[in-house]
């Protein structure tokens, strides 16, 4: 992790707070590392040092007397942004390894998926034997019940491979030490990735800064033969190197801005979508679902007390779609919209 | 040594270490960080905190190599509130020592 990650991450986990004061925050933070760094320590170290983000943003939202366990700070947002960090590891990790090392990964998971595959068999036979148990049962009902312990076994079996495919991705990309690198090519990527961009910045601009003082040379000879001639050309060449070297450093501020905006701005758009998708494959059913529960046990009541056919079984499974669907909304109202009312 | 020990002393120690000189982050740090193993991370929300409730002052100052640094300097308040902990510190130290070798020698008897 760069510190300009760590910038990232933590400005995305104190967003209660204003602009100004996660700027300030964040400045600190950056010239603490800074300052390690010249010391000499490992920009990953000097990360590792402040310890859990998690922990640390919580901190620093204490001091400013905000609880963010009880502001309902795990809402959805959070988790967005979590999953995204995720990713945002694993493909940085993915991006640090070497082709032998993707190779194997890659054969890793292929033989991962094979085996979640053959899962499925001893599962479903299990299951099988179970429902047998209840042949003796009229067929409609038997087969309503094999149904459901069908539905119940691949849930459990998707379930499952979720659980594997996220240890794996854990263990052997995230902690990646199962397989380490050879330790010439680790400690060259580390140290490349110490000064990242402001090596990069830098190099150019004692580049520019090595052109304008060999042209300098040149000139020098130049001078020699004559003075008035040579005098104008070191003025020229000293001129375009720094010239040069300054709209380095302005193109490279420019682009670091411009990425960091718009990876603000794809992360929001996602969130608004994701938004958007739960509420309709999510809230509009389950409202739906409470509707024909209320529906359904208002008609059987009728029924039950007109004709007096026992209709009470419907009528409890009325409640029951009632009380689930009624509940999921709830609980979905409140992760959409709960925790930024609060917040303000 | 243990967690909730540092917690409650690491505001005093703070506060004692920027009432004799004006400090910036790293130096409080690096300097707090000799008298008690602490995650370097917890001082800078202290600080934070010791900011918001005036019991400090921020000013950013140049600095010789590198960019301005900020520097924290303590307030009046400050000083009655550190002035307090610190007594409060002495007592309570002393009292828990003098319980802790009266059951030493009840231990002996």
């Amino acid at each position: 992790m760069t510190r300009f990650d760590f910038a990232n991450k933590l400005n995305s986990r104190l967003y209660l707070l204003s602009e100004a004061e996660r700027r300030d925050i964040i400045d600190e933070y950056i010239g603490h590392i800074d300052q390690k760094m010249k010391s000499g320590q490992l920009e990953a170290d000097a990360i590792k040092d402040f310890g859990d983000i998690d922990d640390l943003a919580e901190e620093i939202l204490a001091a400013y007397h905000i609880d963010s366990s009880k502001l309902g700070g795990k809402t959805i947002d959070i988790y967005i942004r979590q999953v995204f960090d995720y990713f945002g590891t694993v493909t940085e990790k993915l991006l640090g390894f070497s082709t032998a090392q993707l190779a194997r990964i890659f054969v890793e998971f292929v033989v991962l998926l094979i085996m979640l595959n053959l899962l499925r068999y001893p599962v479903s036979f299990c299951v099988g034997m179970f429902t047998q148990l209840f042949s003796w049962l009229p067929y409609t009902v038997y087969h309503i019940i094999d149904r459901l312990f069908d539905i119940a076994a691949n849930v459990f079996c998707i379930f499952l491979s979720f659980v594997f495919i996220y240890q794996f991705i854990n263990k052997r990309i995230v902690h990646g030490d199962i397989i380490p690198a050879p330790l010439e090519d680790l400690q060259e990527k580390t140290e490349e990735k110490v000064f990242d961009t402001e090596k990069i910045k830098t190099a150019t601009a004692r580049k520019m800064q090595d052109t304008a003082e060999k042209i300098k040379d040149t000139s020098e000879k130049i001078k020699e033969k004559s003075e008035t001639a040579g005098r104008s050309i070191v003025d020229v060449a000293g001129k375009t190197g720094r010239g040069f070297a300054r709209a380095v450093d302005k193109t490279g501020g420019a682009m670091k801005k411009l990425a960091g905006s718009t990876g603000d701005f794809v992360i929001n758009l996602s969130i608004i979508l994701i938004k958007i998708m739960l509420f309709l494959c999510l809230w509009i059913p389950s409202v739906a679902l409470t509707i024909a529960g209320i529906v359904c046990t208002v008609l059987a009541i009728i029924v039950y007390l007109s004709t007096g056919i026992g209709f009470i079984g419907v009528c409890i499974a009325g409640v029951g779609c009632c009380v689930m669907g009624g509940a999921f909304t709830l609980w979905l109202s409140q992760m959409l919209t709960g925790g930024k009312a609060e917040n303000a | 040594m243990n967690t909730q020990f540092k917690k409650g002393v690491l505001e005093l120690v703070v506060l004692m270490a920027i009432s004799q000189k004006d400090k910036y982050g790293y130096q409080l740090v690096s300097e707090v960080g000799q008298t008690m193993a602490v995650n370097e991370g917890t001082i800078y929300p202290l600080l934070k905190r010791l900011v918001n409730d005036g019991y400090c002052q921020t000013y950013l100052s140049r600095s010789a190599e590198g960019p301005a640094r900020k520097y924290y300097r303590i307030t009046a308040t400050g000083i009655t509130y550190v002035t307090m902990l610190k007594k409060q510190w002495l007592d309570f130290a002393y009292r828990v020592n003098k319980f802790i070798e009266e059951s030493d020698i009840n231990d002996q008897v």
